[in-house]
């Protein structure tokens, strides 16, 4: 028989909850199996071990029922409730009515009456022309007077001055392009004159009219 | 208002019939041991809070579905112990406020003193509390629940059978395995757990 089959015996003797008809069967295997003597003295030391450090808890919180929830009703309880349901109902409808036939109270003056319709009005321009005056300056910022927003100055005067660093640039590089043109042009003018005289004097050594030198 | 020494089906009892006092009387009652329980099963205070504020909302609401001759331990930990098991796997809502912390438990025994006080001593049992800790962390959740409900709530192995909703014998089973991982964890680690050298 494997000794597995004992685990759980001895784990109920362990804990005290053999079964009384188990314990002679057990304490007789204990005394034969080597093995199971060994086992449950390291299941002792584990729970020595559990007990003799057991691992901290923090301190529970403090728990608060808020309030009272509703109770479930049923017989009694049920048919009271129903009964007082109806009767604020009756009675409710039994105001009503009587309200609904009694004679017109005087009438108060109405809260309108209260307001100057001209200050309303007033009041309502205004706010308009705010409201559109605003929409126009949020919509339209570049008409803005940049002399009144120094930011706007600033931004200005930075593109200006990369404006005129950016002519005066152009300008030089254009100088330097058309004085290469120029001195370019000077050079083919003295080389077609040079090729000028050089095809006039071979036009005379070849002309028998004329005598060496 | 039922008193103080009103046993505990009682008490879910009289909060059937809606006397909610008496659900103000279990909670003061469990409140601390519940945590402990919750705690030692998820090792994370604000968790292990949660759950045993939903486990007492639970009670209120299923109150009238507590069986006569049924014990309120077993119950509230079975609802507690699957309110665990769902916990790792989503978030919950609270309805009940926590208004401080720390409980002055009058049924809770004064830890013993230990015999040996010194810096040392207490240095060598904290390093024994975080390797059972870590242990117990790595037990399979089977093996883990039955510990802490066995060697922590002191509970017998036929309730624990109900609360975990398998055999005594499967238990039982389940509490030799976790013993022994605990015993090779340590012994692993050169220890026996009680200041033995392995």
């Amino acid at each position: 028989m494997s000794c597995e089959v004992w685990n759980e015996r001895l784990v109920a003797r362990l804990y005290g909850e053999s079964d009384p008809r188990d314990d002679d069967a057990v304490e007789r295997h204990l005394s034969e199996c080597a093995r199971c003597r060994d086992e449950i003295a390291g299941l002792e030391r584990a729970r020595a071990a559990l007990l003799a450090a057991p691992p901290e808890v923090p301190a529970a919180p403090r728990v608060v029922v808020l309030g009272r929830r509703q109770t479930r009703f049923g017989g009694w309880t049920a048919f009271a409730a129903g009964l007082a349901a109806a009767t604020t109902t009756f009675a409710i409808g039994l105001a009503a009515g009587q309200r609904w036939n009694a004679p017109e109270p005087e009438a108060s003056p109405p809260i309108a009456q209260a307001i100057d319709r001209a200050e309303l009005d007033r009041i309502l321009a205004a706010q308009r022309s705010e409201l559109e005056a605003r929409i126009a300056e949020v919509a339209a910022p570049s008409v803005r007077d940049s002399a009144s927003d120094p930011r706007l100055a600033s931004l200005s005067r930075r593109i200006e001055d990369l404006a005129t660093r950016t002519e005066a640039q152009r300008r030089r590089d254009l100088e330097f392009v058309l004085g290469r043109i120029l001195a370019g042009e000077v050079q083919a003018g003295d080389l077609i004159g040079q090729t000028q005289d050089a095809v006039r004097t071979l036009a005379v050594s070849n002309d028998p009219q004329y005598v060496a030198w | 208002m039922l008193a103080s020494t009103t046993s505990d089906e009682d008490l879910v009892f009289a909060l059937r019939a809606g006397d909610h006092d008496s659900l103000a009387t279990l909670v003061t009652r469990w409140e601390r041991p519940l945590f402990g329980f919750a705690y030692r099963l998820l090792a994370h205070e604000e968790d292990a809070r949660d759950v045993c504020q939903e486990t007492f909302l639970r009670v209120l609401d299923r109150s009238s579905g507590f069986r006569d001759g049924h014990r309120f331990s077993t119950w509230m930990y079975q609802i507690a112990l699957n309110l665990c098991r769902d916990r790792k796997r989503r978030a919950r809502r609270w309805r009940l406020r926590v208004i401080d912390g720390g409980l002055d438990d009058p049924r809770a025994a004064e830890p013993a003193a230990p015999e040996d006080a010194s810096p040392a001593r207490e240095l060598e049992r904290e390093e024994i509390r975080r390797l059972v800790a870590a242990a117990l962390e790595h037990l399979p959740p089977e093996q883990r629940e039955v510990l802490v409900l066995k060697e922590f709530e002191g509970l017998r192995f036929r309730d624990i059978a109900e609360i975990t909703g398998a055999p005594e014998s499967t238990v039982k089973s389940r509490m030799y395995y976790g013993l022994r991982a605990l015993r090779e964890h340590l012994e692993a680690r050169g220890t026996d757990g009680v200041g033995h050298v392995v």
